[in-house]
């Protein structure tokens, strides 16, 4: 027999041929039954051991949930263990410095100015009025916003377009309520001097990522144009999947975030 | 705690209210035995408890808590993996939150904290193993159920089952 056997013992999990098996070998061995009870003592102590937890914090998580599903929030403690927060919210200042050869008005926005017009935009698409901020943006035609969109996931699906000068912002909406903003930006950025935050480069383009503010923004460089990804959590399963997917190798930007995408179609990894 | 209404009997899909008022304990303690802190916990919780809300509707009569525990698992070993990519900081767990609180009063005669030392054997664990041990003990999965939901044959579940056991053994020696 194998000694694995005095687990799957305890836990019923043997036939009945190898139970009378087990049963033989600890009749005869008494280092086996010494072992098989030490076994059984530590099976003992984990069922038999509750976790302390009040009913208040269940109610919290519980109450949590029922807020988040009315609107994106972070998740309990999370910004405050994210190391980086202070370092990353500079490069809200920074990136409007580092962006060149736009000239004029059309100069990228700080990344503060963009989460707070996504923020404004998942409030309409939650049937929330259009906020004052939004006025400087023109609603952008829906074929014309499709043509210059990235290519996403069928679940995403894409529900305001707006334009102003070069900047095209574009609204999306999950399958199960999450709002992604993409902006997109003519011209380019080092997305080196952006500060603390996650990086990812390859051959054509280069990502930057950061937990910020109630957000999660990530800054891709490449084909010409700036794009700025924001999600309404920090942890956003579709943005850490564009991250770490985009160094492979595939024809453009676009089609690399959108394989990154499909990977989190299921985002909820219940059917896995 | 094992065993408890480890099967929808009824064959009818939970309200969510049920499922938070019910089991939201149930999936604390799986989720607290495999962070190993409250902090940890309550953000797998929280997470998970957002999965069950939106995943509803599409749940299949059957092992409620198996099922529970898979959400609460796969979140755990999404933020794992997350953190692994990410290196970042846990707090500690603020002493006065890490007591007994409030348990209701059939449970309170159950309510025994796991031995620090224990708790932090358990953690020590290999993941593969500490998510086979807490599967099965914690949640009271058969190895049948953990083999589904971890995608390994029943033998490989056997094997971490018992060799997690045999670690846990240690400390408790």
């Amino acid at each position: 027999m194998n000694e694995e056997w005095l687990s799957a013992g305890l836990d019923g999990e043997l036939s009945g041929e190898e139970q009378a098996e087990l049963d033989a070998a600890l009749a005869n061995d008494p280092r086996m039954v010494e072992l098989y009870d030490e076994l059984k003592t530590v099976r003992s102590v984990l069922r038999s051991s509750a976790v302390a937890v009040d009913d208040a914090t269940l109610r919290r998580l519980v109450a949590g949930v029922e807020a988040a599903d009315v609107a994106p929030v972070i998740p309990l403690d999370r910004r405050r263990r994210v190391p980086t927060f202070a370092a990353a919210a500079a490069a809200m200042v920074i990136i409007a410095g580092v962006v060149g050869g736009l000239g004029g008005s059309d100069s990228i926005p700080a990344l503060g100015d963009l989460i707070d017009r996504h923020e404004a935009a998942a409030a309409v698409i939650d049937g929330g009025e259009m906020p004052d901020m939004m006025d400087d943006m023109d609603p952008m035609p829906m074929d014309e916003a499709s043509d210059a969109a990235l290519p996403m996931p069928a679940e995403y699906t894409m529900r305001h377009a707006y334009v102003d000068g070069s900047t095209i912002h574009l609204v999306y909406r999950s399958s199960h309520g999450d709002a992604v903003s993409v902006f997109r930006h003519e011209g380019e950025v080092d997305v080196d001097d952006l500060g603390a935050g996650s990086m990812v480069s390859s051959e054509e383009a280069d990502m930057w990522s950061a937990p910020m503010d109630d957000a999660y923004v990530a800054v891709v460089d490449g084909s010409g144009y700036v794009w700025v990804v924001v999600s309404g959590a920090p942890d956003d399963e579709m943005m850490d999947a564009m991250m770490y997917d985009l160094p492979r190798r595939s024809p453009s930007v676009g089609e690399r975030l959108r394989d990154a995408a499909d990977a989190v179609v299921d985002p909820f990894r219940l059917w896995d | 705690m094992t065993g408890a209404d480890p099967t929808d009997a009824a064959g009818t899909v939970p309200t969510w209210d049920e499922v938070a008022r019910d089991h939201s304990r149930f999936m604390y303690s799986v989720a607290y035995r495999l962070a190993g802190n409250h902090s940890d916990a309550e953000d797998v919780v929280q997470e998970s408890l957002l999965r069950v809300k939106r995943g509803l509707v599409n749940y299949t009569p059957g092992s409620l808590q198996g099922w529970l525990a898979r959400i609460v698992t796969n979140v755990f070993l999404d933020e794992t993996r997350r953190r692994k990519r990410r290196p970042q900081t846990a707090l500690p767990d603020d002493p006065d939150r890490v007591i007994v609180g409030a348990p209701g009063a059939d449970e309170a005669s159950a309510m025994e904290s796991l031995p620090d030392h224990i708790q932090a054997a358990l953690g020590d664990l290999q993941e593969e193993f500490r998510v086979a041990v807490v599967l099965c003990d914690v949640a009271g999965l058969s190895y049948g159920e953990i083999a589904t939901q971890t995608g390994v044959p029943v033998g490989t579940v056997r094997s971490r089952v018992h060799r997690g056991r045999l670690k846990l053994r240690e400390a408790l020696s």
